[in-house]
């Protein structure tokens, strides 16, 4: 498997992590990734100027076009953006001849044939369950993990088509598949609240606080995420909070390939898991000691 | 005399000015950092950090970097090779020029033992020097013109910089090249090292004269009123005498200046006129006072960078570009940004690697582009009082930017610039701009004053109008299709933040959607709900009617913030909602 990686963003300052995640999961599970110079995915600007939008992330898919594979993102908001402006340019046709005019100086054209990829997906569909489960060799036991799944991907699901927009499942799935607990809580498809961040942050953070708050009573001991901005929401934001004593516990959130790159053997510290804001290193001592041989049997 | 005094003059120009400039480093600041930090603090500061780099391992770092990133330019290779080779040309070339020509009455006659700039190899590198900086002027300005972008963010004070060094080496050319021609020059020589009385109109009379006239017509591209006839056997007395009378121990060949001589070959036909002109006089004015202009104003142009741009490597490279690493005092961030203003030279590698690039094909406000910025930056902090649509052009660009550091990564000058965009945007809310979402809001929320107990809904409706302006998110018009079930407003996280969220939010996003229905715009755009929205796309999902709810909120904003570009900003380039729509 073969795909153009959009790390998007905010991902090289504010969470490198999870870019170094990503690549050592995905390189151990036999998915290339091969570097395009991006630009912005379109999404930061949406709120100011739709067209601005709709042209950086067209030419995004226009160089992944070009680059000939699919793009792969890790970031929910990026998959959105994209896969809404898939939608958008297959519905209008003057607003893609547009793009596409304005594309032509720079060699490029946007056909409309991408495939358009989230993370999850590739590691659920692609690599699929089965191949992820014979991979492990440091299971977790007991780890309560509260799986966040992210609005931008989920909804609209017509147009995003990434899961069952109601009752999502691959997420769920996917934690298992470490042998970590998903544990059912009632917010869990509900917005991080970082979209209204600098816009208005007490809202912001009242439904982040919320969403902790939900997550810890249902017995959750980590969050995990698998978005860029709900990483900065519940790592960066969430330190404030706990700063300014908004809550008093905090509910560490971790990424999934973090998740997943542990329980393939992978250190902490290669995975990036030390450089979080908020202390999730402590999920390391819910991993099974690896036992030759039986390890990998026993989690399938 | 002359020279003596505009040398002295644009040589105090140029102290004073770097000596200011200096100075600036100190006081100026930028971002909130710098308004707690005293002068004399900074001072303090850099010289401590001065001493603390000095004498710890960091020293070593600095010497790889004056190496590496300062001779070298390996920082400008790695992104660049059409780059590194242009600008190294130019600085190669330069640095020789300046070291065995320039200067070579304090550097080369001193200190190298034999130096004569007639001779070889001086005369060829000389050439050489000039020869490169003309090549890497040619790469320069070929860039500057077939890069789109770079064509666009090409300013007067880039075309200065080319346009000055290119007078300095070209005049610099001419004059060497009329003096090979000059027939007159050959004559005063001849006057002075062979016979004091001689003339060289008296040729045919003196078979020596005559003899020597030859060979250095032949040999060094003299031109003569009359052509001489160059037979075999003059020659051979030519090349004698020119040992005997000891030309040839202070001119190595005239071919070995090869940019001149090839140009005093292409100018031979004309070169009596030349001459008789007094062209070498003419070339050597205008060299000279090109020469002393490009002294006395590089503080001020952007050539200081071959200070600041050095100084700001060395004073810590990239060693805390990246997050994690050395932290500096605060007295210390605030030297750096302001430094770090004066080692930008504009070359724009940034822009062309900005993430954010395609938006400023939209909306082509320049302040949106790293290295336009950076010169926004610097007019607000030498100027507090810039007028409203300045500073909003100014918020819009530092707010577009998606922080993704790519631009420091690039910087040939190790900036950091994403610490200045930080800075920007202190600067901008200490004047009062937060980002352009909150601007947006904030005007359009002030109409809620004229929202009043009184009916509201138009005659007739004008919906249709309403309608039409919310075309681009594929299917925005679909709000006709609600029937004000309010499964969107019962759906929505916001709401359920709120006891009473029809006083908190106003128009609740069923309301807002049938509102849409009747045109009311100020209504729906002072309403808390779209502002407060959070994207997360439930009302959407949830909707029986296939309404695009958030789809159309965010379209509304657009159109609130269409109204700021068009209300505060009536010179920024018109907003594409519109040019689509029309």
């Amino acid at each position: 498997m073969r795909y153009s990686f959009f790390p998007g963003c905010k991902i090289p300052y504010f969470v490198p992590q999870y870019e170094i995640a990503t690549r050592v999961v995905c390189s151990s599970l036999n998915v290339q990734l091969m570097d395009v110079e991006f630009n912005c995915c379109g999404y930061p600007v949406r709120n100011l100027d739709f067209y601005s939008y709709l042209f950086s992330a067209a030419r995004n898919l226009a160089m992944a076009e070009k680059a000939g594979e699919g793009i792969l993102t890790p970031c929910k908001c990026c998959y959105g953006s994209f896969k809404r402006a898939e939608h958008i340019l297959m519905e209008r046709k003057d607003l893609k001849d547009r793009i596409n005019e304005q594309l032509a100086p720079s060699d490029l054209k946007y056909e409309g044939r991408l495939k358009i990829r989230h993370l999850l997906q590739v590691l659920y569909h692609d690599v699929g369950i089965d191949a992820i489960r014979k991979k492990i060799v440091k299971p977790f036991s007991g780890a309560e993990v509260a799986v966040h799944y992210g609005c931008h991907a989920l909804r609209p699901s017509k147009i995003t088509a990434f899961d069952d927009p109601y009752n999502p499942t691959m997420f769920d799935e996917l934690v298992e598949a470490t042998g970590a607990t998903s544990v059912k809580w009632p917010m869990r498809l509900d917005c991080c609240g970082n979209p209204l961040w600098q816009k208005n942050n007490p809202l912001s953070r009242l439904l982040a606080r919320k969403k902790i708050l939900d997550a810890r009573q249902s017995g959750a001991q980590y969050l995990c995420v698998a978005c860029t901005y709900c990483q900065i929401q519940f790592d960066h934001v969430q330190q404030l909070m706990l700063e300014e004593d908004e809550i008093q516990t905090p509910l560490p959130s971790i990424l999934y390939p973090q998740l997943l790159g542990l329980a393939m053997g992978f250190s902490a510290k290669r995975l990036g898991l030390d450089t979080h804001r908020l202390d999730a290193t402590g999920i390391v001592s819910c991993q099974n000691v690896p036992e030759p041989e039986s390890a990998a049997g026993k989690t399938a | 005399m002359f020279y003596d005094i505009a040398f002295y003059a644009s040589l105090l120009i140029f102290f004073i000015g770097i000596g200011y400039r200096f100075w600036t480093w100190f006081t100026r600041r930028v971002g909130d950092v710098a308004y707690e930090q005293k002068s004399t603090d900074r001072i303090i500061g850099a010289v401590k950090g001065l001493f603390s780099l000095v004498f710890s391992l960091q020293l070593f770092y600095m010497i790889k970097d004056f190496f590496l990133n300062i001779l070298f330019q390996w920082q400008i290779l790695r992104e660049n090779s059409a780059r590194w080779a242009m600008h190294m040309l130019i600085f190669a070339g330069f640095m020789l020029l300046f070291f065995l020509h320039a200067i070579d009455d304090t550097y080369s006659h001193p200190w190298i033992d034999g130096y004569l700039s007639t001779m070889n190899p001086y005369l060829f590198l000389r050439n050489l020097g000039a020869f490169m900086v003309i090549a890497g002027l040619v790469i320069a300005v070929y860039r500057r013109m077939t890069i789109a972008r770079l064509r666009k963010l090409t300013y007067a004070m880039d075309r200065y910089a080319i346009g000055i060094l290119a007078i300095i080496i070209i005049s610099g050319v001419l004059l060497e090249a009329s003096k090979i021609v000059s027939h007159r020059a050959f004559e005063d020589m001849a006057q002075t090292y062979a016979h004091p009385a001689m003339e060289i109109a008296d040729y045919e009379n003196d078979p020596e004269l005559a003899a020597l006239m030859v060979y250095w017509q032949e040999n060094y591209g003299v031109v003569f009123p009359d052509r001489l006839d160059p037979d075999p056997e003059t020659l051979a007395l030519g090349s004698e005498l020119n040992e005997v009378f000891a030309c040839s121990s202070c001119h190595s060949p005239a071919s070995s200046a090869f940019v001149s001589y090839g140009t005093a070959k292409i100018i031979s036909p004309v070169a009596n006129t030349f001459t008789a002109a007094g062209a070498a006089t003419f070339f050597w004015y205008i060299h000279v006072l090109a020469s002393f202009i490009g002294l006395a104003y590089l503080p001020f142009s952007k050539f200081f960078h071959i200070f600041s741009t050095p100084a700001r490597l060395l004073s810590s490279g990239r060693r805390d570009a990246s997050p994690g690493s050395l932290s500096p005092s605060p007295a210390n961030i605030a030297t750096r940004r302001a430094m770090e203003l004066d080692a930008c030279m504009h070359c724009a590698n940034c822009s062309l690697t900005c993430s954010v690039g395609p938006v400023f094909e939209v909306m082509t406000n320049p302040a949106i582009l790293p290295s336009e910025k950076m010169g926004d930056l610097r007019r607000m902090v030498l100027n507090r009082t810039l007028p409203t649509k300045e500073l909003l052009r100014i918020s819009e660009g530092a707010h577009i930017c998606t922080s993704c550091n790519r631009c420091t990564t690039v910087c040939p000058a190790g900036i950091n610039l994403q610490d200045l965009w930080f800075a920007i945007r202190e600067e901008l809310a200490r004047r009062g701009y937060p980002e352009p979402y909150v601007q947006a809001m904030q005007k359009a929320l002030k109409k809620d004053v004229e929202k009043s107990d009184k009916p509201t809904i138009p005659h007739p409706p004008n919906g249709q109008e309403m309608k039409a302006g919310l075309l681009l998110s594929a299917q925005a018009d679909t709000f006709s299709n609600c029937y004000n079930c309010a499964t969107c407003t019962n759906v929505c996280p916001v709401v359920a933040c709120y006891d009473h969220p029809s006083k908190e939010l106003g128009f609740l996003p069923n309301q807002i959607m049938h509102a849409l229905g009747f045109g009311l715009r100020d209504q729906i755009l002072s309403s808390r709900m779209l502002w407060d929205c959070v994207t997360c796309y439930a009302c959407q999902e949830a909707c029986p009617q296939n309404v695009r709810v958030a789809d159309i909120l965010y379209e509304l904003r657009n159109l609130a913030y269409g109204d700021v570009r068009d209300e505060e900003m009536p010179a920024a380039p018109k907003d594409c909602l519109e040019k689509s729509c029309a």
